[in-house]
């Protein structure tokens, strides 16, 4: 990304996740088709590359076939994007070829778009436009009768922007989210470079994305990456560009409970995700509080996501183990977030934790559970989701702690571990077992990424005061599978056997 | 006043179209409307910004700003029907303010 070839003929758009995708931004000097079905955020994405060029120090130049600018100051609003203070800043300016409903228009003969060409030409050179929007062209199709002709004049537009030096937008529309490039084949327009956004029903949830499908000459990120429109604008997340970028620590911490950092070899690992995995009641949440309250002892700043319980339950629950987190929470140790996972799609869910994270700068976040969320989503969506937020998280050196609820009571994976297990650093097994008719707690670390750890199957016990860590169920097995089974062997036996198969 | 036409011809200057669209303009307008018009040509080129008052797109266009509605005419107006109605001269009535077809 950082490669001079690759950024010096691109344009920096201001949308971070956009620029990384198209490795440094837009071809400068070139326009650039953005094709999309009705309702894919064409204009939005449009308008926000001219507002965030404003921020840049690059004017621009939105010319409107469809919207009144009026209506587009409107819409633009909800965004947090002042036009009219751009406009009267002189950083921003548009041409209006909307129709006015209050006039009619009458065909009579042969005609040239010059007019238009020539207004926009004024408006570029009055503002020092370096940026150009077209929204959208398909809309003169619709204002005059003669498709020929209006296609010749578009390449008359083209042609001038060209002339002008400017980098450009040219929006269009797409009658499907797998189909023609664009309607009346306007892909000839500006045939060089060609962005789709795509706003497709899967599994009855809406999913928005983006593909760069070309870019002339210049190196780009192949397929597609989920965006948002959220309250900033269009965000887009670059997936694969952020996987593997991460450092890694040799740096401890606690987890809140010493018994369970004996058994990772020392605690865990700063920078690492941590994946508790268990059925409902054996102890996950208990797990978060333990991690957040062993952060917070030694000074280090914790925040939780908390989509299974609200509030007060947290906190009630916490104050059971002894733990005052309103308190701590009043002081700024503490930031406890909770939410519906259903008053949002992910990807917006995704937005804003990566925002309250950005904001609170924890050195600890806990997510409880990745499970609530996971209903909310389609299968891709919820793995793009826990790719990206793991980067996130691991890119600031934190420490995560996510929670996964298993479907059944005894046993079994969940489709949440599926997906990430190979994502995470760590992953901790909660689990029931029965033990003579008695429903009893186990713990196990599965996976420490980078260390020797305690493979034993440990009785886990809750009480008024948190979590205990007792022996292992030395005479039980097939805990994991969902299958205990008591052991006739004599405990000396046992013994023997384990040490046929020392620890690491 | 209130019966004259007050028209505004949009156009690139010295172009085929322009003068063509002029040359059509003029001929109708004077054997229908002679004395009842005013006319005022404009170069897009030299005075965008009175194109972008007008909200004008393509070259030649026509405006007619009286009597209203106001209606704007595409085109080199050698399609004569099509100029006969945007002013409203359609019909038997030479100079008629109304029409059927106004809403």
């Amino acid at each position: 990304m950082n490669d001079v070839r690759r950024s010096m003929d691109k344009l920096s758009t201001g949308m971070a996740g956009f620029d990384t995708i198209a490795f440094g931004g837009l071809p400068k000097g070139r326009s650039t088709l953005l094709s999309g079905t009705a309702g894919s955020a064409k204009t939005v994405f449009a308008m926000q590359f001219l507002v965030k060029g404003a921020e840049l120090g690059e004017n621009g130049v939105f010319v409107t076939f469809e919207e009144t600018p009026a209506d587009l100051r409107r819409n633009m609003l909800s965004f947090g994007w002042d036009c009219a203070r751009l406009e009267e800043e002189h950083r921003l300016a548009f041409v209006d070829a909307s129709p006015r409903p209050e006039e009619e228009r009458i065909e009579a003969g042969a005609f040239d778009f010059a007019a238009l060409v020539a207004r926009i030409e004024a408006c570029v050179r009055r503002t020092g436009a370096r940026r150009v929007v077209l929204d959208s062209i398909g809309a003169m199709f619709a204002q005059f009768k003669d498709p020929a002709a209006v296609r010749r004049e578009l390449y008359r537009i083209s042609a001038a922007l060209k002339k002008l030096d400017v980098t450009a937008i040219v929006t269009s529309e797409r009658t499907e989210d797998y189909g023609a490039i664009s309607r009346h084949g306007m892909e000839e327009f500006v045939a060089d470079n060609v962005v789709l956004l795509r706003n497709t029903l899967e599994e009855e949830k809406r999913r928005r994305t983006i593909e760069i499908l070309k870019f002339r000459g210049t190196d780009h990120q192949k397929g597609e990456y989920p965006f948002v429109v959220s309250d900033e604008g269009v965000v887009v997340i670059p997936l694969s560009s952020i996987q593997l970028r991460q450092k890694s620590t040799t740096l401890r911490i606690a987890s809140g409970s010493e018994e369970l950092d004996a058994m990772c070899g020392g605690g865990f690992f700063r920078d690492s995700i941590i994946l508790v995995s268990g059925a409902t009641g054996t102890g996950k949440t208990l797990m978060v509080t333990a991690f957040m309250a062993g952060g917070i002892a030694k000074g280090e700043r914790c925040l939780a996501f908390c989509f299974e319980e609200s509030r007060q339950q947290f906190f009630r629950n916490a104050a059971g183990w002894g733990f005052d987190f309103e308190q701590l929470e009043r002081d700024g140790k503490l930031k406890v977030v909770t939410d519906y996972p259903e008053i949002m799609p992910l990807e917006n869910h995704l937005i804003r934790m990566k925002r309250i994270i950005a904001e609170f700068k924890p050195d600890r976040v806990a997510i409880d559970s990745l499970s609530a969320l996971e209903r909310n989503s389609t299968t891709r969506s919820f793995r793009e989701f826990v790719i990206s937020l793991t980067a996130f998280v691991k890119d600031q050196e934190m420490a995560g702690l996510f929670t996964s609820t298993t479907p059944t009571l005894l046993g079994g994976t969940s489709v949440t571990e599926a997906h990430i297990s190979s994502i995470c650093d760590s992953i901790i097994l909660l689990r029931y077992v029965e033990v003579y008719g008695e429903m009893r707690r186990a713990l196990t670390v599965l996976k420490m990424r980078g260390s020797a750890h305690d493979k034993e199957i440990r009785e886990f016990n809750i009480d008024g005061s948190g979590m205990h860590l007792g022996k292992a169920f030395r005479n039980v097995t097939g805990i994991l599978a969902g299958h205990p089974m008591q052991l006739a062997m004599a405990p000396e036996e046992l013994d023997r056997f384990h040490e046929m198969f020392p620890h690491d | 006043m209130a019966n004259r036409y007050q028209l505004e011809l949009f156009v690139v200057a010295h172009s085929t179209k322009a003068q063509r669209a002029e040359h059509n303009l003029r001929r109708l307008c004077d054997a229908k409307l002679a004395g009842q018009y005013d006319l005022r040509i404009t170069d897009v080129l030299e005075d965008a910004a009175a194109a972008e008052a007008a909200n004008i797109v393509a070259t030649p266009s026509l405006v007619r700003r009286a009597p209203l509605p106001v209606r704007v005419v595409v085109g080199d107006l050698s399609r004569r029907e099509s100029l006969l109605y945007a002013l409203g001269l359609e019909g038997d009535e030479p100079d008629a303010d109304r029409n059927p077809n106004d809403e």
